[in-house]
């Protein structure tokens, strides 16, 4: 297959590769994990694991992307063989079904962003405006806006549509969260925030938790293994090299979760007694964002300038990923034929179509969001089976190492591939099991109907992977000979 | 802020921040020359 399209510059992908990395992730859950574990103990694992999960996953797809030129579907089928297919599908179908729910996401952000430009006072009355909002019907017409702005840019193609959209995104999303860090670590009292965020505590680093929910952390924020990088890098000329992208993508993402939450946890702490920090801090994701923050930018000198700026970020952060899981679902279908407009018309409009349930019930949200959220270490796991089925050493030297690679990779990464990366997915997949058979769900965790059982996730992640194993063989010979 | 928290603080921003930073600017210098050529 001839490639056609291509990123104009080493910067239009970094800057893609950044905006896919940097999500919604990095500022509503990042400040709260790593409040909820020990503070400055959760950040020296967290970093490792960067180095020991994220990255080598991350150099493992932009190779596989960069090699094969196909979406995920066809670069598992022609990298590994036909019978493979099946895999890089159910790698594409992970991360699609994160589409569907991420879309309602960034619907809420820009329904936040609104009230915020418009002065709606309603929204101090957090509790109360966040439930009469996703309680009514709004949530589908933000999702389908959402969905809208998305495609709009997918549409408009690489250069003129990825490439310039993220070259406005990432800089106003940096920029708008160090104007943000800057107001929080000028508060009276935000030095506490500061401290807790930083202060190493022995007894947390020396607890398993504070290990397993860095490598979550590490494993769910940088988009390593859900085959974002993997459908970038079609587009990256032949001569770029992948290790030192890698590297940018994965510490881009780090930086601008440290600048998040040098934001959300002084401001909590400046304004909120400790407890009461605490107790924000373990309101789940939409409750930090969507009920306590508004709540504290009330009380906040400047305060409503400032949540127009947070919200503006948060809604930038969802659309650059947005736009790449959307680029990922229109690349496999171009693959299998359909030329690009008429492959986003489709994936836009079964996009906003299965992403009504997750609209209309905050149930069947959280359900996905288990559910997929899990399946993405699979969708790792395959990347690493890969590499190692390859051989990894074979991919380093003749694959990764070429001419034009401006960063060696070297022995360690045939170690951390072959070894620990493999030991880490175990390690995770037993720990979230265990989380949800004696943490989440105790009486009902066999039930495949309960929202955070094992069950949902094993009969959800067996449906898919059956219904494409059997389509394996069609997949293959419509993306690969079709082409 | 307490002597621990400022040497966390100065490690974590030297390594995550110091990182990106130095790892853009190689990728910078590499473009130019690049480009020079």
């Amino acid at each position: 297959m001839k490639q056609a399209e291509f990123f104009s510059s080493r910067w239009g992908l970094i800057l893609a590769a950044l905006g896919m990395a940097v999500g919604t992730g990095n500022i509503w859950r990042f400040p709260r994990i790593v409040a909820q574990n020990g503070g400055g103990s959760f950040l020296i694992p967290w970093v490792i694991f960067l180095f020991l999960w994220s990255i080598p996953l991350l150099i493992i797809e932009f190779t596989i992307g960069r090699e094969t030129r196909y979406g995920t579907v066809g670069a598992f089928g022609k990298f590994l063989g036909k019978k493979f297919t099946w895999m890089g599908a159910f790698v594409g179908f992970c991360t699609m079904a994160i589409m569907f729910y991420y879309s309602v996401v960034m619907g809420w952000c820009l329904k936040y962003l609104v009230a915020a430009l418009s002065g709606n006072t309603g929204l101090f009355e957090s509790q109360a405006f966040w439930e009469s909002f996703t309680t009514s019907y709004q949530p589908v017409g933000f999702h389908m806006l959402a969905m809208t702005l998305g495609s709009f840019v997918i549409y408009k193609g690489v250069v003129a549509g990825i490439e310039r959209a993220n070259k406005i995104l990432i800089p106003l999303l940096f920029s708008l969260l160090l104007l943000a860090a800057v107001r929080a670590l000028t508060l009276p009292g935000a030095m506490s925030g500061l401290n807790y965020l930083f202060e190493p505590n022995l007894a947390a680093l020396l607890n398993y938790r504070t290990w397993l929910e860095a490598l979550s952390q590490s494993a769910w924020s940088t988009g390593a293994g859900w085959g974002l990088i993997l459908t970038y890098a079609v587009y990256m000329k032949k001569e770029e090299g992948v290790v030192l992208n890698s590297f940018i993508a994965g510490l881009g993402n780090n930086t601008a979760s440290l600048l998040a939450a040098m934001v959300i946890l002084p401001t909590i702490f400046a304004i909120l007694p400790y407890d009461e920090a605490m107790r924000a801090m373990a309101s789940g994701n939409t409750g930090l964002t969507f009920i306590w923050i508004p709540k504290l930018f009330e009380q906040m000198p400047l305060g409503s300038f400032f949540m127009i700026v947070f919200f503006l970020a948060l809604a930038s952060a969802a659309l650059s990923s947005l736009i790449a899981m959307l680029e990922l679902a229109t690349r496999i279908f171009m693959d299998a034929g359909l030329e690009r407009h008429r492959a986003i018309l489709f994936v836009a409009t079964f996009g906003f179509l299965f992403g009504l349930p997750s609209a209309l019930s905050l149930q069947f949200f959280n359900n996905q969001d288990w559910v997929w959220g899990l399946g993405l270490i699979i969708s790792g796991m395959f990347f690493t089976f890969a590499a190692i089925k390859y051989g990894v050493d074979k991919m380093r030297t003749t694959l990764i190492n070429v001419e034009g690679n401006d960063l060696a990779a070297g022995r360690w990464f045939n170690r951390i591939v072959t070894f620990l990366i493999p030991l880490e997915f175990v390690v995770l997949i037993v720990w979230w099991s265990w989380q949800a058979v004696t943490a989440y769900d105790p009486e009902g965790w066999w039930n495949p109907f309960r929202t955070f059982s094992l069950g949902t996730c094993i009969f959800q992640w067996l449906l898919a992977i059956v219904i494409l194993v059997v389509l394996n063989n069609k997949m293959f010979e419509k993306t690969i000979r079709g082409s | 802020m307490s002597t621990s928290a400022i040497i966390m603080m100065v490690v974590i921003l030297g390594i995550v921040w110091g990182g990106f930073v130095a790892t853009l600017r190689i990728a910078f210098v590499k473009e130019s020359r690049k480009n020079r050529k």
